[in-house]
């Protein structure tokens, strides 16, 4: 019975991509611009596009940028889990077959060499590789925290990199535990969690490490059902939350002064492909919503925020690159490859 | 069909050599307190996109570039309405309508008897099939029953003796999260006189070859025998096996409802 409830809820994502995406065409109109306020974009859903039979993608689920302005995008087709393009849209290299769940991509540079933290969620492990695919780490579930049966309850999404190389592992599609090793994959301690207190999380999707206090770093957690990010110390203390109403976002990514996030879906029309771009500042506050509603607060509390154009069907996580512009790759989209966004 | 094929490779071609596609709008939001209501409801909209606009129909049909604009909450009053709407902008393509159908509460039950719904889903129980409570698409909201036994049955029970002239069943078809529409629903009247049940309608469903969806369908049961009657029952069937395209398919599936409404 209760594996059958649990399934109510998780096939809810099968039906999802049945419908088609409307396909109009028109010739001669410009561009739309998207968003509001400073954070407004032209969209090239051209930008990624690529031969299929060559570099297929299936999911394309995240994506990060190196030193050097490539942007590596990690897909759950094991033909090539890592596809690697320049800022033109051109490929230039790609590897890996090993990752039939690949989830979460972050990068994290150690003494001037950068390593991709990979999550698979068919697998249930974390990969620490080189830039060219060789695996350095591979984490499991920690069964010395005492709070997993087995290796099924482990279901790792993404991953934040600390200064001091502290590996913090979002159980996202799992127990929504934070977990948090150390540099060499040693078990340190766990937050976060389901339930129902402030500090608990439902569908800890993402993480990342927020820079940009002069205070000190500290978590930004996506807890995706509860349409919000929750804020932790390194240690795993509960600060607070930062609602972002109707809205699924998906993980956090910090860039300049800003929080950008992929939202899956807009709450009021779910699994109807409803997603968009969220944009804000570093006061927490929402400042523009790409493809989605005009950002209000009404006495001091956010207002539920939804798609309003159907630029996106359910994007899965945002890049920005050096010059602001964004990069924006889709989950269960008709495989289509990254879309781009440039600033107006 | 061929020459579709041919139109639609045409237009595809078409919109490869323009610079950009034109974008299509998201369809409104609608906010209403319950999509059954006793005297008079509200509809309010919403789209909070600059320079765009929503424009609705109340006669059932799809709204066009010339159907009102959205200023207000609609305040509906006395009958059961259904209202379109669709988000409008220049440079855009109009959304998809959205639409919601309110209906007008019946005859108040003395009480109603039913299968005890499965938990979570269980809401106030029998009691929440006749609270006015409900018609939203989000099942974990506490106003639907749920049931995956093989049969479930209602039980009315009338105030006094009228002769019923039609009745809605408000059913949920979310075909992605294994609820479907019911195989049967069968109306039957208590008859004092003979003592027994007497069928009244009939509705039967078969699951399409492809998914349905997301909506709430209030099922209709009308064209009924005229006889009077204290004790109305509904029996439903829910799904037995799930089509072959469906992940759960061959397995049971779940039926879930909301409201009776009973109109003399």
């Amino acid at each position: 019975m209760r594996s059958r409830r649990d399934f109510i809820k998780k096939t809810a994502l099968i039906a999802a991509g049945m419908a088609s995406a409307p396909a109009l065409l028109r010739a001669g109109a410009p561009p739309p611009v998207l968003g509001h306020n400073h954070k407004r974009y032209q969209l090239n859903r051209a930008w990624g596009k690529q031969d299929f039979s060559r570099y297929p993608v299936n999911d394309c689920h995240e994506m990060v940028l190196d030193k050097k302005g490539r942007i590596f995008l990690l897909t759950n087709e094991t033909r090539n889990n890592i596809l690697i393009y320049d800022r033109s849209g051109k490929i230039l290299d790609s590897w890996g077959h090993e990752y039939p769940g690949a989830h979460g991509l972050s990068i994290f540079e150690e003494n001037g060499t950068e390593f991709l933290f990979i999550c698979d969620t068919e697998r249930r492990q974390v990969f620490k590789t080189t830039l060219d695919g060789r695996v350095l780490l591979t984490l499991d579930y920690p069964k010395e925290a005492g709070i997993y049966a087995k290796k099924e309850d482990f279901t790792p999404t993404e991953t934040a990199i600390a200064p001091n190389g502290d590996i913090y592992i979002a159980d996202g599609y799992g127990k929504d535990y934070i977990l948090q090793f150390n540099a060499k994959g040693e078990f340190i301690r766990y937050f976060g969690g389901k339930g129902s207190a402030a500090q608990h999380l439902n569908n800890a999707h993402g993480i990342c490490v927020d820079h940009r206090s002069p205070a000190g770093p500290t978590l930004i957690v996506s807890s995706r059902q509860q349409h919000c990010f929750k804020r932790y110390s390194m240690e795993g203390v509960f600060l607070g939350e930062i609602p972002v109403p109707g809205a699924w976002v998906c993980r956090p990514v910090i860039r300049g002064e800003y929080l950008y996030a992929a939202v899956l879906q807009s709450h009021s029309n779910a699994w109807q492909q409803s997603g968009f771009v969220t944009i804000l500042d570093k006061n927490d506050r929402v400042v523009s919503n790409v493809g989605g509603s005009t950002p209000a607060y009404h006495e001091g509390r956010a207002q539920e925020m939804y798609q309003t154009v159907r630029a996106f069907q359910y994007p899965h996580d945002v890049c920005v690159d050096a010059d602001e512009n964004l990069y924006v790759c889709q989950w269960n989209s008709g495989k289509v490859y990254p879309y781009q966004l440039s600033p107006v | 069909m061929k020459r579709c094929l041919t139109l639609i490779l045409c237009l595809c071609l078409i919109g490869r050599t323009s610079a950009q596609d034109t974008l299509q709008l998201a369809p409104p939001l609608l906010r209403y307190p319950s999509a059954f209501f006793a005297g008079s409801t509200t509809v309010a909209m919403e789209f909070a996109m600059p320079g765009a606009v929503i424009r609705y129909t109340t006669n059932g049909e799809t709204p066009d570039a010339q159907d009102p604009i959205y200023q207000k909450p609609l305040k509906i009053r006395g009958k059961s309405t259904l209202i379109k709407a669709r988000s409008f902008a220049e440079g855009y393509l109009p959304s998809e309508s959205v639409e919601v159908l309110l209906l007008k509460k019946g005859i108040a039950p003395e009480r109603i008897h039913c299968t005890p719904p499965v938990a979570p889903y269980t809401a106030l129980g029998a009691r929440s099939l006749n609270d006015t409570l409900g018609g939203m698409m989000d099942f974990e909201k506490n106003t639907w029953l749920g049931f995956n036994q093989d049969s479930v049955v209602i039980d009315i029970y009338l105030k006094k003796e009228i002769i019923p002239n039609m009745l809605l069943l408000n059913v949920l078809q979310k075909e992605g999260s294994w609820i479907f529409l019911p195989e049967k629903i069968q109306l039957d009247a208590w008859n004092e006189d003979l003592q027994r049940f007497m069928p009244m309608a009939q509705r039967v469903f078969v699951p399409g070859l492809e998914p349905s969806a997301d909506r709430c369908l209030p099922v209709l049961l009308s064209n009924i025998p005229k006889r009077k009657t204290r004790h109305l029952r509904l029996r439903i069937y829910p799904l037995r096996s799930m089509p072959q395209w469906h992940p759960g398919k061959g397995r049971a599936a779940w039926f879930f409802t909301d409201e009776v409404l009973i109109y003399p």
